[in-house]
């Protein structure tokens, strides 16, 4: 294939190359003229294009400033929902602040804890005072002990007692009897 | 007497009547440069873009900015290269403002490569023929979208248009050693489709 203007510092094309070359020069060529011979639709749409593009624009930019102005009032309100609603909580005092669920789980364990704590410490009671029965009756029955034998110690003792104190020895005997 | 004619001040109406003339001999000589370079401006921007609308809007473009600067044409360069030279700029330009608007970008009538393959000279051919030509012609469209924009124009001025290097070299504001090197760049991926055609 040769060109019209052949530039001599160029390499020389493979002849595969050049008939590639020249195919689509060719190609190139038979495209634009049957592009040319086509009624022409270029004028009008160079007067309409703007005008169309700038009407899309246009229905854009509202609807983006739409949507930009409902996202705005949404969140205001929301917002100011929030603050209401804190400060009725406020006045309204902590019992009626309403509790997340987080919270009231934890105040359900809080209250099974303290129930186990209570039935706990009552045993420990019950255990205390049979303790303190025990060692109570212990003690009556230590002192009762003691009692006897002061008392067997006495008798022995007023036995012992010389002649001249044998009545009230006897006396004492009797009381004890009695 | 002489000297008086010739430093005497033109009237009104002798002025108007030589600037219509001008501008007459001007008009008419814009006439003529489009209709003479008319489409190769456009084969240039269609190959360049692959789209005809575009091709078109930009080949208009061209001459109405050339007809503005017409004046102001020195004939440093030839009429093609300056006419090459404003559609280059307006091309890159058209792309450059596309990038930007990049909600525009997935809308383009660009023809796809099996469509612009499609394309042949009719001539006496063989089927077997039109069927390598057209596989030839995909390989060159291939190699040509792989290429680096100033690479893509420097080709196709060069194997579309068949401007010499010179006046690549003036149209895209190149030295002859660059347009060289994009030159070889893009023969060598050309060759690289018709391999791996092959």
């Amino acid at each position: 294939m040769s060109w019209k203007k052949d530039n001599s510092t160029e390499p020389a094309l493979e002849p595969e190359l050049a008939e590639a070359l020249g195919n689509f020069r060719q190609s190139v060529k038979a495209w634009s003229e049957a592009a040319l011979r086509q009624p022409r639709t270029a004028e009008p749409r160079k007067v309409l294009t703007p005008v169309r593009q700038l009407s899309w624009r246009l229905v854009l930019t509202g609807a983006m400033a739409c949507l930009l102005a409902v996202g705005t009032v949404g969140a205001i309100y929301v917002h100011h929902r929030g603050v209401e609603q804190a400060a009725g909580v406020r006045r309204a005092g902590p019992a009626a602040r309403p509790l997340a669920p987080e919270q009231k789980a934890a105040m359900a364990v809080r209250g099974q804890a303290e129930e186990q704590d209570v039935d706990h410490a009552a045993r420990e009671l019950v255990a205390v005072q049979r303790l303190l029965a025990q060692e109570d009756s212990e003690t009556r029955a230590d002192a009762q002990v003691d009692e006897d034998l002061l008392a067997a110690v006495d008798t022995d003792v007023a036995r012992q007692v010389p002649a001249a104190m044998e009545p009230l020895a006897q006396l004492a005997d009797e009381g004890a009897s009695q | 007497m002489a000297a008086g004619i010739l430093t005497r001040p033109l009237d009104e109406a002798a002025t108007e009547a030589l600037s219509a003339r001008a501008r007459g001999t001007a008009t008419e000589e814009f006439a003529q440069i489009v209709t003479r370079h008319r489409n190769q401006i456009f084969r240039f921007l269609l190959a360049s873009t692959r789209d005809i609308d575009l091709a078109e809007t930009l080949t208009q473009d061209c001459f109405l900015k050339a007809h503005r600067n017409w004046s102001g044409f020195r004939g440093e360069s030839s009429a093609m290269t300056w006419l090459m030279r404003i559609a280059i700029n307006l091309e890159k330009d058209h792309w450059r403002n596309r990038r930007l608007q990049f909600w525009r970008l997935t809308r383009t009538n660009s023809v796809d490569l099996d469509e612009a393959s499609e394309w042949l000279p009719s001539g006496e051919r063989s089927a077997e023929q039109k069927l390598l030509a057209r596989e030839q012609v995909k390989a060159v469209w291939r190699a040509v979208e792989g290429l680096s924009a100033r690479q893509k124009t420097v080709f196709l001025l060069r194997y579309v248009d068949e401007m010499d290097l010179g006046e690549i070299a003036a149209a895209t504001g190149l030295s002859e050693g660059t347009v060289k090197a994009h030159l070889s760049r893009g023969l060598t991926k050309v060759r690289e489709q018709m391999k791996g055609r092959a």
